[in-house]
């Protein structure tokens, strides 16, 4: 399962992704949040790439409406990954278009990740 | 007996002389009044003409009277309902002061947050103008990116940066940049707050990709107001361009009305296009 999901304490949501991302599933994991995000009435983000392999290279990845949706509940979003990933990645998420913190980490910091998160 | 006749003698002729005096004097008075009758009798008629009138005038306010009475019987018949309502007002009084403490108290913590909102707000603005630079860049970066991407290998998912670059960059919103140039000596009369409401509108024009439709704007603080409108579509130095008319009200001058090309820029932005 390339995207798994756990909510842990501090309303932080923890993503583990693998292999390829498809779009289907990564929308799919998108309407699953939402309804968390609003009942938490806020929420922190650690994505985790892990043998991650890119995007499913179809047409689409257009709809950012959970973005406008949401934005104003996320705190913060980091994403921890290999090096390779950062510039897409960093896209992918917007990150300086969205009122979102969000920040890069490398493969090996996923604490650093976490302590960024707390950090008010 | 010999005095007696000579008293006599005196006490007549004196009476006589008295009553002589007290005829000439009523003769006199007499014809005081008859001089004066004249005038006696026309301001006897002219005070009954004047009668007549306030006779009249009484007549009406007598009329007048019943209804009077009757109002004031039907208001003295409200009087409980009234003392009624200020009894009750008078005992919502204390729970109205309690509150107006109670808004006071607040009042202080209110002024306070507003104080370091206030405090707060350079550093906001700060932050968005360094994030405003920011952005022309990071279009440049990703379009960049984009184009290093489509180049490394399609399975890597260029689709998807793309993708969401297309849905939020690319269509149908386009920034305008901040550096947009509104310092020709025609404006000088506006206020930067002018200028942000112009290049809002100028940023809604340029975006909606409609020609000849105006968008308007209006500042309540310096009274100016404008309109601006995309009037054409054009291609100057193969680069994506759009002749924007600007008309400007300022209060008691002469409109201004000006056009200027805007083009795209690499990092697409809008920019005037400078010769």
């Amino acid at each position: 399962m390339p995207i798994e999901f756990k909510l842990e304490s501090d309303n932080l949501a923890l993503f583990h992704i693998s292999g390829e991302l498809a779009e289907k599933e990564f929308y799919q994991i998108q309407s699953e949040l939402g309804p968390i995000i609003h009942k938490l009435g806020y929420i922190k983000i650690l994505i985790i790439l892990k043998d991650f392999t890119g995007w499913e290279s179809t047409e689409g990845w257009e709809d950012t409406s959970f973005s406008d949706r949401n934005d104003k509940l996320i705190n913060k979003m980091a994403i921890v990954g290999d090096e390779k990933w950062r510039d897409l990645a960093t896209l992918f998420t917007l990150k300086g278009l969205r009122p979102v913190p969000i920040e890069y980490f490398n493969a090996n910091d996923e604490a650093q990740a976490r302590q960024w998160l707390d950090n008010k | 007996m010999s005095d007696k006749p000579y008293i006599v003698t005196y006490l007549l002729p004196l009476s006589i002389l008295s009553l002589s005096a007290a005829l000439i004097y009523f003769s006199l008075i007499l014809s005081q009044v008859v001089n004066e009758l004249p005038f006696l009798l026309e301001k006897i008629e002219v005070t009954s003409k004047n009668i007549k009138p306030v006779v009249t005038e009484v007549s009406k306010i007598r009329e007048l009277i019943p209804p009077i009475t009757h109002e004031v019987t039907e208001l003295r018949k409200k009087i409980p309902a009234i003392l009624e309502e200020v009894k009750k007002t008078r005992e919502l009084v204390p729970s109205v002061i309690a509150e107006i403490k109670n808004v006071r108290e607040i009042t202080p913590s209110i002024l306070k947050e507003v104080k370091q909102t206030r405090e707060s707000i350079p550093a906001i603005l700060k932050e968005v103008e360094t994030t405003r630079k920011e952005i022309p860049g990071l279009l440049v970066k990703g379009e960049n990116i984009i184009k290093n991407a489509q180049q490394i290998a399609k399975k890597t998912g260029e689709g998807a940066v793309t993708g969401v670059f297309t849905g939020i960059i690319k269509a149908p919103f386009k920034l305008i940049g901040g550096i947009f140039n509104l310092d020709h000596l025609a404006y000088k009369n506006i206020t930067s707050e002018d200028r942000e409401l112009v290049l809002k509108a100028t940023d809604d024009a340029l975006n909606s990709g409609e020609i000849n439709k105006s968008y308007a704007w209006s500042n309540e603080n310096s009274k100016n107001k404008g309109t601006v409108t995309v009037t054409k579509k054009e291609m100057i130095e193969s680069r994506d361009c759009r002749l924007v008319k600007f008309t400007i009200k300022i209060p008691n001058k002469k409109p201004i009305e000006n056009e200027h090309s805007v083009c795209l820029n690499d990092g697409g932005v809008w920019e005037e296009y400078q010769e």
